[in-house]
């Protein structure tokens, strides 16, 4: 086999490609006219206008490396009438609404599974991130009516409010609900002076309130049937006597606030009604010192180890470890570039399988290495040595790869998300190294074979074979 | 070197290891983190040396079967069971008032326990997954036999490091051997890792066979073994070179990964040396087809 030119420009045009990915924040320093250190401005962004091409290109850290908090909440007991998966798409809006109105423009908010949602806050502390997403408040009004609280009633709402009039009497639903909220404000009680909050209702809602009010002033005071009873998920925040119809479209609650519970109230009506039950089925919050430190220590371990593998190649198979270093700098570049361009986020686990693949990486050249040794031995030449090497090492290469490309698949299909990136991180630099390691490696050997001076054997840790 | 005439003595070996870890397994089960069990986890920092025990005190009165742990003279991990946001604010508040706390270098995580419960039957099926489609893959790559005895192998590692994990978490009641999401990363890169390693040693016996030899099958297998043998250890090495450097200098809530890793890797070299090869030699004498 000879020096193929062709996969020579390949490997030149892929290695320039990268390093420009990897120095991209320099180049868009200096294209912006910024200083080369220091705190850069703006996110690097690349745009080729005439092909209509624009795209970010920065290392996209994961929360553990950055700091912040990361939610996932669960949708239950959704409204009758919705699917769970439509549920939980109307709730990501509505929480994506919360949160961009916050201000926290790198935050995500995504579906996750059937009802489930996850919630990533960068720079945000938990409770922070308790109070951007708000109470899930979802308003009902409910009326009294005789008969005897059920058990399904006492899982709806707070049992100490459900059975305010048992025996005699137990809340019935009135279908009216947040959902035809137009808006809320806080407002004053123009009488006692306290703050409460005014809704207003979109159409459905008016006709239905006016209906019920009319209903209820049919009975007499004091009656529970009387009553208008609002309660914000399961708690009874309102329970007043209606004193006439009210058909104008808009209501008041008063209920013992103060003026920052009658305001947060009134937030969190604007903010939608969640179409179900949010709560948090599991939190993280990593400091942002915290994360800033584990990049550094991982890094240091990854350039520690990276040294060390070229110190053990360049020792003990000398020339072609050369040839092994040079190729393992082009996959880390590769896989870096890789990463900064497709924006995969990097965790604390996809940094360690980075780190880790650097070690897999070089298998691949110990393979052929190994092989032409032997093949070296065994009284080749050099050219036939290499090229058999890298032509009997192919298939183990190949088979343990796809192997371990398997158990990716595996681990990103069926995984938890820290799970997921970890397998995107590894299966990259399965990919790449098989790139690196191979073509990389078997170019290099080819143009070492035709140079005079690299002839000797004993570059390649080979005595010369006896004459036989 | 005879290291298939030797096998009984590298079972045995592996025996030896294994062992134990399954009757601590079975007896004590794991260190489950908030992970697996559900509950919530601070790991605090402090801005100078804090003792355990002294927060352990102020825990107790909260009475949320709390138990705190040094990490460092100037941090502990507590562990609680699930709490309730109100119960989350107030405890940290009272920390925060209570000692020196360092917020921007600590951390909090909270797992409700229906996720918890997924994890548990999402782990065990990730690996008998992932296990099924590589004996599918080296099934029609080599054969059957192969296969399996690249499972065995496979599983051979498995019970090295959850049998080693258990001990260290239940039998020493270190916070290194507790078993969460990060755990069983590892467990699955193990797996990748040893089939690797085993499908080396297999891709030479494979081109060995081919050749016409008067060699005996075991002669074969113990002669892919040698030959093989420089590079199995060579990659290992500078693997555990970068996982040792990791261990050592990596925060607290990730060296139970990285020492996962390096107990699984050095285990998964000596398994598909020492045991998934010698295997195969057994398995032609039982059935010498």
């Amino acid at each position: 086999m000879r020096v193929d030119r062709r996969l020579l420009a390949l490997i030149a045009v892929v290695a320039v490609l990268a390093l420009f990915v990897d120095g991209f924040a320099y180049v868009y320093r200096l294209a912006t006219n910024q200083p080369l250190t220091g705190p850069i401005r703006g996110t690097p962004t690349l745009s080729i206008p005439f092909l209509g091409f624009e795209q970010q290109i920065f290392v996209h850290k994961g929360l553990d490396l950055q700091g912040g908090t990361h939610l996932e909440l669960e949708i239950t007991n959704v409204r009758s009438g919705i699917t769970p998966s439509a549920a939980r798409d109307i709730a990501v809006a509505i929480i994506e609404r919360r949160v961009n109105s916050s201000g926290y423009a790198e935050s995500v908010v995504r579906p996750e599974g059937q009802n489930r949602i996850i919630v990533e806050l960068p720079g945000v502390n938990l409770e922070q991130a308790k109070q951007i997403l708000g109470k899930t408040s979802y308003l009902t009004v409910w009326k009294w009516v005789p008969g005897t609280v059920d058990a399904a009633l006492l899982q709806q709402l707070n049992p100490k409010d459900a059975q305010k009039y048992a025996p005699q009497y137990k809340p019935e639903f009135t279908h009216i609900d947040g959902s035809m909220i137009t808006n809320a404000s806080r407002s004053t009680d123009p009488q006692t002076n306290l703050p409460d909050v005014t809704i207003s209702f979109n159409g459905q809602g008016s006709d239905l309130f006016c209906a019920f009010t009319r209903d209820r002033v049919t009975h007499p005071q004091g009656d529970p049937q009387n009553k208008l009873a609002i309660f914000i998920d399961k708690d009874l925040v309102e329970d007043a006597n209606v004193i006439s119809e009210i058909c104008g479209g808009s209501a008041i609650i008063t209920g013992g606030f103060t003026a920052a519970s009658a305001q947060a109230l009134a937030i969190q009506l604007n903010s939608g009604a969640l179409p179900g039950t949010v709560s948090l089925a599991s939190a993280t919050e990593v400091g942002a010192t915290l994360g800033a430190t584990t990049v550094k220590l991982s890094l240091l371990a990854g350039a520690f180890g990276l040294a060390i593998v070229i110190l053990f190649m360049l020792l003990y198979y000398r020339l072609p470890g050369v040839v092994a270093s040079l190729a393992l700098l082009l996959y880390a570049a590769i896989t870096l570039a890789v990463f900064k361009f497709f924006g995969i986020t990097l965790t604390l686990a996809g940094l360690t399988g980075f780190i880790l693949s650097v070690g897999m990486a070089v298998d691949a050249n110990v393979l052929i290495f190994e092989r032409v040794k032997e093949e070296l031995r065994a009284g080749r030449t050099l050219g036939a040595a290499m090229e058999a090497g890298v032509h009997r090492a192919w298939p183990a290469i190949r088979d343990s790869n796809i192997s371990t490309l398997i158990t990716c698949f595996v681990l990103y299909f069926f995984g938890a998300p820290l799970i997921k990136g970890f397998a995107i991180t590894l299966a990259i630099g399965v990919g790449v190294s098989m790139f690196s390691a191979v073509v990389t490696t078997q170019q290099f050997l080819q143009i070492l074979a035709g140079l005079r001076p690299a002839r000797r054997l004993a570059f390649y840790g080979v005595q010369a074979p006896k004459a036989a | 070197m005879d290291i298939v005439g030797r096998r009984n003595l590298y079972f045995l070996l592996s025996l030896a290891i294994i062992l134990p870890g399954i009757i601590s397994m079975a007896f004590f089960g794991f260190r489950l983190g908030i992970d697996f069990a559900g509950g919530d986890q601070y790991n605090l920092a402090f801005t100078r040396p804090v003792q355990a025990s002294a927060v352990q005190k102020e825990m107790d009165t909260f009475n949320v079967e709390a138990t705190v742990q040094q990490a460092g003279p100037n941090g502990v991990l507590i562990t609680t069971k699930p709490l309730s946001s109100a119960q989350e604010t107030t405890i940290r508040a009272d920390l925060a008032q209570k000692f020196p706390l360092d917020p921007s270098r600590s951390s909090y995580a909270q797992v409700g326990p229906t996720i918890a419960r997924e994890l548990v039957v999402g782990a065990g099926g990730l690996i008998a997954i992932a296990s099924i489609l590589i004996v599918i893959y080296l099934s029609i790559r080599f054969n059957y036999k192969f296969a399996i005895c690249a499972i065995l192998a496979l599983l051979h590692d498995v019970f090295v490091l959850t049998g080693i994990y258990s001990i260290l978490g239940k039998v020493f009641n270190l916070p290194l051997g507790e078993i969460n999401t990060l755990f069983v990363t590892a467990v699955l890169t193990v797996i990748g890792f040893s089939v690797h390693d085993t499908i080396v040693i297999f891709d030479r016996i494979r081109e060995n066979l081919r050749q016409a030899s008067r060699l005996t099958f075991e002669q074969n297998v113990n002669l892919s073994i040698i030959q093989s043998v420089a590079r199995s250890v060579n990659t290992s090495m500078t693997v555990v070179f970068v996982l040792v450097a990791l261990f050592l200098i990596s925060p607290q809530n990730i060296k139970g990964f990285t020492l996962a890793l390096l107990i699984g890797i050095v285990s998964g070299t000596y398994s598909s040396i020492f045991n998934a090869s010698p295997l195969l030699v057994v398995w032609r004498r039982l059935d010498p087809r």
